[in-house]
């Protein structure tokens, strides 16, 4: 009998060593729609600070530096056999959705996420900050405002939207939503929008956002008709926004590796897409005097940034 | 002076380069920012399937991982639900375990939803609930358990009234390979496991597991039974029957969107001490079948 149990001690113990020399570390895959775009690429770099502090091995996959990229991606992903698929940007995200849709995935950096096709195993990082957050937000600063209107396309931005409308009439703000498809109808949209609204909001739409001309378009018609902008990104502060609230793209990327991490030891609901951790709120002192606008001044405490007039 | 003349000239072209660097670096912000959204226009997508799935991530969700498992120990399904906040496991005079969620509890935990790999289990003989069947389930095979407290009827079906369990066992791609583990404790407890899994190049796969275990139990003594303190003829005093064993048998079997699963569960229980609070020595033997065709 004292045999046969140490028998079964020395199996069991066998086993164990076995299993432990098979022990390998985790492998990720990382598809990138772009390196040279300047988000992508700064996602992408403290994704990966995040993984080598964690031991973690992982293969870069670059869609604008091979001609047959799926073809390529699917040979890849056979090869390295990765625990978890990185998607920075909706076209990495698609591609990987096609060619491994039995895998894990994780996206961010992908404008409205909830227009992507998610299966099981899909997780991700939203592109866009919280709607109820930014509005509750909008409403502290100028407690005034009681009508905000955007300009969006349809294919590109109508869940966001959507979400906006009902975050926003959660809070007593209305939105009148106008849609174009395409960059020539911007002009027309916001001589019909502007003089509905107390504020306009600019989002991450790629068809309203088509170029520098648009841009400056939308600023010009807001400043003529005195309505002061809010956007989504710091960037357009200097174009004359009154209030920018960004999300930090350094923090998406060390985020997406915090979850990359915990969907690799199963510690998160499949499905789950989280919000962007990290903001940056700047305000436009300049702009806001130029429109003679009162806004509430205990909200300076949340300000990151306060841009004066340059003298 | 020329040396003089030469050094205000270079000062003038650094002091010019510098502020045309000021003056370019927020049309190049808005030109990163403009590539980045021409990069996102190149992919048009139209489906949204999301919704359903963040409603049921609320923030009342635990979630049960294999590497938690391992740590705490777990042999059963019970040994993970009692780490929940909010559920508790209790045992009844006959012997019974019930699943209680935040202090309420059935005989039968019927009120609970058991759910294997996302399929409702509903056991008739316990009306309509599954915990009789699935309390002493190994746990070497589950990859996951998910614990949504509080009533999910209205997603997840008609007993989640106060809890729904959703146990995750490995699939194909999970176990690529084979797996056998062995263990034996006091009590002559044993419990095996072995597993095998495999994905297919043309998109099929296959996971097969199986698990034994069987234990003595820890024959707990019964001084005294409602026949004994009658005079009637008694087994009593004596010692619990709390005898325990089972094997499953459970594949999962699947081509492309084709999905076929099943189980098959024999269990044998000892009497612990009778309904009618008599000790008695026999011991019991029933057979569970799953099967979920997707």
């Amino acid at each position: 009998m004292k045999i046969m149990d140490f028998c079964k001690v020395l199996i069991l113990l066998s086993v164990f060593w076995v299993s432990a020399g098979f022990a390998q570390p985790s492998k990720v895959l990382i598809v990138n729609s772009d390196n040279a775009v300047f988000r992508y690429g700064t996602i992408a770099s403290e994704f990966k600070k995040v993984l080598q502090q964690n031991a973690y091995q992982w293969t870069e996959f670059n869609l604008n530096s091979h001609a047959d990229a799926e073809a390529e991606l699917k040979q890849l992903i056979q090869q390295e056999n990765p625990v978890l698929i990185y998607c920075i940007g909706t076209k990495a995200y698609s591609l990987a959705r096609n060619v491994a849709s039995n895998k894990k995935l994780l996206f961010s950096a992908a404008i409205n996420w909830r227009r992507l096709d998610i299966g099981e195993g899909t997780y991700g990082v939203a592109n866009e900050l919280s709607s109820a957050q930014e509005i509750s937000l909008l409403r502290y600063f100028f407690p005034t405002i009681k009508t905000i209107g955007l300009l969006y396309n349809d294919k590109f931005s109508r869940e966001y939207v959507e979400t906006i409308k009902k975050d926003a009439s959660a809070l007593g703000i209305n939105i009148i939503n106008q849609p174009i498809n395409d960059a020539q109808e911007i002009g027309d949209a916001l001589n019909e929008l502007l003089p509905k609204i107390d504020m306009f909001w600019i989002i991450s739409d790629p068809v309203v956002l088509s170029s520098k001309a648009s841009v400056q378009q939308i600023f010009q018609a807001a400043q003529q008709r005195k309505k002061p902008v809010y956007a989504y990104s710091d960037v357009f502060i200097e174009q004359g926004a009154v209030l920018a609230i960004s999300a930090d793209l350094a923090t998406i990327g060390r985020q997406s590796a915090s979850l990359a991490l915990m969907v690799d030891k199963d510690k998160v609901p499949e499905g789950t897409v989280q919000n962007p951790a990290g903001s940056t709120v700047t305000l436009n002192k300049c702009a806001l005097d130029a429109l003679r606008l009162n806004f509430n001044q205990d909200a300076l405490d949340s300000v990151n940034k306060i841009v004066e007039c340059d003298k | 002076m020329i040396k003089y003349l030469y050094t205000l000239l270079v000062g003038a072209l650094v002091l010019n380069s510098s502020a045309f660097a000021d003056a370019s670096a927020p049309n190049d912000d808005l030109e990163k920012e403009l590539a980045y959204l021409a990069a996102e226009r190149q992919v048009v997508v139209t489906a949204s399937k999301m919704e359903e799935h963040v409603d049921k991530t609320v923030a009342t969700t635990t979630v049960i991982t294999q590497d938690d498992i391992q740590h705490i120990g777990a042999r059963n399904l019970l040994d993970v639900l009692r780490l929940v906040p909010g559920i508790g496991i209790t045992q009844t005079q006959i012997g019974i375990r019930e699943i209680e969620v935040r202090g309420v509890k059935t005989l039968l935990s019927e009120k609970v939803q058991i759910m294997l790999n996302g399929h409702p289990l509903d056991h008739n003989l316990q009306n309509a609930g599954s915990a009789w069947v699935y309390d002493d389930l190994p746990v070497d095979t589950i990859k996951r358990v998910e614990v949504v407290r509080g009533p999910g009827s209205a997603l997840y079906g008609a007993n989640a009234f106060l809890a729904v369990i959703n146990i995750i066992t490995q699939n194909a791609k999970d176990l690529n390979g084979l797996h056998t583990s062995a263990g034996w404790g006091s009590f002559d407890t044993q419990q095996y496991r072995a597993s095998w899994g495999k994905q297919f190049k043309n998109s099929a796969e296959a996971a097969l597991h199986f698990n034994f275990t069987d234990t003595n139990g820890i024959n707990s003594p019964i001084p005294a039974d409602s026949l004994s303190v009658q005079g009637l003829n008694s087994a009593a005093p004596g010692k619990s029957q709390l005898t325990e064993g089972r094997y499953d048998l459970e594949w999962q079997l699947g081509y492309q969107d084709f999905k076929l699963d099943g189980r098959y569960i024999n269990k044998k229980a000892g009497a612990f001490f009778g309904t009618a609070a008599v000790l008695s020595d026999s011991r019991t033997r029933q057979d569970y079948n799953d099967y979920f065709c997707v």
